[in-house]
């Protein structure tokens, strides 16, 4: 399993603890969502950057206001066909303006990066190492968007306010 | 109409970049079939009982001449020659190999159309009325919005992965001609008491194994809200709905297990946290998209027309067609042209490349270059002017395009069936024929008056037999055809789903059933009163009774 962030592989930080395992000092965790609800006060004195694995039955809502405590939240696909995740992530980023690394874990697809990525997913877990090409490829294939979301690209309804909007003589 | 501009046109042909690496991902092996599944469903290539099937998305069923003709093209090029025009307003092609389909992409791609989203858990192409802009009962165009609603659903990348499929309808007249009622987001077009534009939002309507009238979420959004509150709509949606059974995935039964109070808070809360978020399209935007909608040039003419009250007079044929076929249009002197792809003994919404070309040249010469595509799958050339129309029908009847019985019990609504689909239980085409040749004497057809008669060959009820009047469900019984008939379905705003009568009928006595309820109905009916209307006030027992006798 390797991480890709900004169209290259990096370090992964961050390791899994295990429900009954004690944080190692200085280390970075993941923590799972009943191990924070039960241990709040003392994963939140956690000396090193922390991160929730966020399964895709919970709504983002429960979690808001705790949100300032992680350095990055993990959203878990079981399989590439349950669109959960793709509404949490963009709650996290346009409801509650979390602004940590949102990583994409499980059962994703190369073509549904780019799709990820404008909902506001800015880490991905991929099992091959080798496919970081096909995955920045996948990244690519669209440069126009009709919709508003959290990503920073324009939508088309936008850019035509700027750009001349003759009709295309080729159809 | 819309036109696709420098940034509609550039769009498609990405994703037509995009399609054409994963088939061939696909034809090298570097996919397998189950990985390539899924992508090839989000572009509308299904694998049929015997070969892929690519079904074309026609927007709001809005073509020009041109795309028509590209229809046209395709068939005759890739496929045998015809096309099937269905119940979504689109278009399927039953034969293309695999191979061709990047190809047919850069056809349609080349006169702004695409497959995008015409199957797979996602939106759906958007439908509407095909009287749209041209309807003597319209508040308003609903084109505007189907347009607005094309744009922010193509390629969502929130709503890609939804539980299971997604459709839309608009209608902004009084008549629902879109069945708005049964899909999962139902919009009509509302005025507030300021005289404002907006719309009332329903929701939870659909067909399948489940079928259920959708609910009003809201009675009045104003209009510039439109997209943000869709997006309330399918976000509550996408978090919620069922995933762990595809029967119970859609969202009629999300609401159904939440009460229509409680899926309607959801839907006002997480509304409230995005509805300033800048969804909603800017008001230029708006403008821009309204201004492609605006009246066509017409040319002025009386409303009524010697010419055509004199060959109405002269010519039976062309009387009886005109009687059914032709309707009001609110410019004075033009009227509304349904051409008919429901000739006796012939396949409902099957057109073959040399009637398409026709029906565009037709577009062309006498309908300002456009054609509509029904629910009720026939065609609609919407701008024809009155003093042509005896002309549009002579060349119509050459074609065997003219059959004078849009809304009368030969308008049968039938899905692809056992013939080519790989869900059905029974066939549903040689049914529809059978019934269109039993049922063939025209006088007896306006004798029987609107009658909506539907044939499905599964639950799934791609041939909306639930709100046919008459429908007919095929299903499998030890291995042979049998078809359960249900009584009193409407798509309309009077919208109702069909209920079953009793044991279903074999293949061989499914024509006769159907004779008997319509004779039952010619006995006991009042003044009147349509076929539907007599189911209603007399319910399923005299129905009955004469279908299986007093035991």
């Amino acid at each position: 399993m390797v991480l890709i962030k900004n169209g290259t592989i990096v370090e992964d930080i961050f390791t899994r603890l295990e429900d009954h395992a004690h944080p190692p000092t200085g280390k970075a965790v993941v923590v799972s969502l009943a191990r924070w609800q039960s241990e709040k006060p003392s994963l939140s004195a956690h000396d090193a950057p922390l991160a929730l694995r966020l399964p895709n039955d919970v709504a983002v809502g429960d979690i808001a206001d705790d949100l300032p405590s992680f350095d990055a939240v993990v959203i878990e696909f079981p399989t590439f066909s349950d669109g959960r995740g793709f509404s949490q992530a963009r709650q996290l980023c346009e409801q509650f303006a979390y602004d940590g690394e949102i990583r994409a874990t499980g059962h994703i697809i190369r073509d549904q990066y780019l799709f990820l990525h404008r909902c506001g997913v800015n880490a991905i877990e991929v099992a091959d190492e080798n496919a970081l090409e096909a995955w920045n490829t996948a990244m690519r294939e669209f440069s126009l968007f009709y919709q508003r979301t959290a990503d920073n690209r324009t939508p088309i309804a936008h850019r035509r306010g700027t750009a001349s909007t003759g009709i295309c003589q080729t159809c | 109409m819309y036109r696709y501009d420098e940034f509609d046109h550039a769009f498609v042909q990405q994703r037509v970049a995009q399609f054409r690496d994963q088939v061939s991902r696909r034809l090298d092996g570097s996919l397998s079939e189950a990985e390539f599944k899924p992508l090839r469903l989000m572009n509308g290539v299904y694998l049929q009982l015997h070969a892929y099937m690519l079904r074309v998305a026609i927007p709001y069923g809005v073509l020009s001449a041109r795309q028509l003709r590209t229809l046209a093209h395709i068939a005759r090029t890739y496929d045998k020659g015809f096309g099937h025009f269905t119940t979504r307003q689109n278009i399927q092609y039953n034969w293309p190999r695999l191979v061709d389909i990047s190809a047919i992409l850069t056809d349609l791609a080349g006169v702004g159309m695409h497959a995008i989203q015409t199957s797979g858990n996602c939106i759906r192409n958007v439908t509407s009325d095909p009287f749209a802009g041209v309807a003597v009962d319209e508040l308003e165009d609903p084109r505007v919005y189907c347009e607005i609603i094309r744009q922010w659903s193509t390629l969502h990348p929130e709503f890609a992965f939804l539980p299971r499929k997604f459709k839309i309808a608009v209608s902004g007249a009084a008549t629902d001609r879109a069945a708005v009622k049964f899909h999962d987001i139902g919009i009509y077009l509302r005025r507030n008491e300021k005289g404002e534009t907006g719309f009332e939002i329903l929701a939870g309507g659909g067909q399948g194994r489940t079928p259920m009238v959708a609910q009003t979420v809201r009675a009045f959004l104003p209009g510039q809200h439109l997209l943000s509150y869709l997006e309330a709509i399918l976000r509550v949606y996408n978090r919620l709905g069922r995933r762990d059974n595809k029967y119970k995935a859609r969202i009629k039964i999300l609401i159904h297990a939440t009460g229509m109070d409680r899926f309607r808070q959801m839907v006002e809360e997480e509304w409230e946290t995005i509805r300033d978020l800048d969804y909603d399209l800017p008001e230029v935007e708006m403008r821009r998209i309204l201004a492609y909608f605006a009246p066509p040039a017409y040319e002025v003419a009386e409303a009524a027309n010697p010419c055509f009250e004199k060959a109405r007079l002269e010519d039976q044929g062309f009387a009886d067609w005109a009687r059914r076929n032709v309707h009001d249009h609110r410019q004075p002197g033009y009227a509304i042209v349904t051409v008919s792809l429901k000739p006796e003994g012939g396949i409902p919404g099957d057109a073959d490349d040399t009637q398409m070309d026709l029906v565009a040249d037709l577009a062309e010469r006498y309908s300002l270059n456009e054609v509509r595509v029904t629910h009720r799958q026939n065609l609609v050339l919407p701008h024809v002017k009155r003093a042509d129309l005896h002309a549009v029908f002579r060349a119509l009847i050459g074609a065997g395009l003219a059959t004078p019985n849009e809304g009368l019990a030969t308008d049968i609504i039938a899905c692809p069936g056992l013939d080519y689909c790989s869900l059905a239980n029974a066939r549903s085409i040689p049914v529809a024929q059978r019934l269109t040749d039993r049922l063939a004497d025209l006088r007896l057809q306006h004798d029987i008056g609107d009658l909506h008669l539907n044939i499905s060959g599964c639950i799934n009820a791609c041939g909306h037999h639930h709100v046919g009047a008459i429908g007919l469900l095929g299903v499998d019984r030890r291995g042979e055809e049998y078809y359960q008939l249900t009584l009193g379905g409407s798509a309309f705003e009077d919208a109702s789903v069909g209920r079953i009568v009793g044991p279903a009928f074999s293949g061989n006595h499914v024509v006769d059933a159907v004779d008997t309820v319509i004779r039952t109905y010619l006995d006991i009916r009042q003044t009147d009163e349509r076929l539907l209307d007599t189911v209603r006030r007399v319910d399923l027992a005299p129905f009955r009774e004469a279908l299986y006798g007093t035991d």
